[in-house]
């Protein structure tokens, strides 16, 4: 499925999207992969979509290289790398059932998300290297399988591969 | 969690999430007193919505909003208006204490690291 980075603000209007999904553009670039970047998602037991393979194709158009240059200058790698997480999180949403993010909260030195009018908990992870995802998957998963009664969508992306996976828990 | 129908703001909620996101980009370039701006601005919004949460009868939410208020004064380096918080969010929710303590031991761990 072909997405632009630029429509993430038409997906999900609730939220600011310019540096993430420029950072997602920087995080492309500076592993060689050029726009559309082809991304494969593994989606789970997700409310209006259901499970089976996702093939994204993200367009990078509208992003100047003076201005992702700029953010790669001033933000740290890991930071980039959970922004970058965050929009492709965002585009798999919209593209799986139409699922729109609509609420960050701050939880400790980290963030989550609330998703549609039942507010679902979302929490995203990305990595750098594809070995480190099933670690930080499972963090997420494990923590909120203990602390939730209802359900919830972890969303995890890595970009060596890469790959992401997008998964809804009842 | 349960639907939420009023009378929690929608408008007050993205309001709210801007400011977040405002603050953590601030932070990330290390405009500290930008991203202190926005942060209280965000740690009064939740403390808002906490309310609004709980007379609607969703206390999840309403502790997820608390939880985040009292990160946002943190990360505004407010620590110990922050720490009273997580306190009286522990004394009021007893069963959530293991929770809250893990999001305040985040929190000063992320800190020593910065430091």
């Amino acid at each position: 499925m072909k997405l632009r980075l630029v429509d993430l603000p038409d997906m999900h209007p609730g939220l600011l999207w310019d540096d993430i999904a420029a950072a997602a553009v920087a995080v492309f670039d500076e592993r060689g992969f050029t726009s559309p970047f082809a991304l494969p998602m593994t989606v789970e037991n997700v409310p209006g979509y259901g499970s089976g393979n996702l093939d994204l194709e993200i367009a990078a158009e509208g992003f100047s290289a003076v201005r992702v240059e700029k953010l790669r200058r001033t933000i740290e790698a890991h930071r980039l790398v959970e922004l970058a997480a965050v929009a492709v999180a965002g585009l798999a949403l919209f593209a799986a059932g139409g699922h729109v993010i609509r609420d960050v909260a701050l939880r400790g030195s980290s963030a989550d998300y609330l998703v549609g009018a039942e507010n679902h908990l979302l929490e995203i992870t990305g990595r750098s290297r594809s070995r480190d995802l099933q670690a930080a998957w499972n963090a997420h998963w494990n923590r909120l399988t203990d602390r939730l009664d209802t359900g919830f969508f972890v969303c995890g992306v890595e970009f060596e591969t890469p790959s992401g996976r997008l998964a809804f828990a009842t | 969690m349960a639907s939420v129908q009023a009378p929690v703001s929608d408008m007050l909620v993205t309001v709210k999430s801007r400011e977040i996101q405002r603050a953590q980009a601030a932070e990330r370039t290390g405009r500290r007193a930008e991203a202190a701006r926005h942060f209280l601005a965000a740690a009064h919004l939740e403390l808002v919505l906490a309310g609004d949460f709980e007379e609607a009868g969703d206390r999840e939410l309403g502790r997820r909003s608390r939880i985040s208020a009292a990160s946002c004064l943190w990360r505004a380096g407010r620590m110990s208006d922050a720490e009273a918080l997580f306190e009286e969010l522990k004394a009021s929710e007893p069963s959530a204490a293991g929770e809250i303590q893990d999001v305040l031991d985040d929190l000063k761990h992320a800190s020593s690291g910065a430091a």
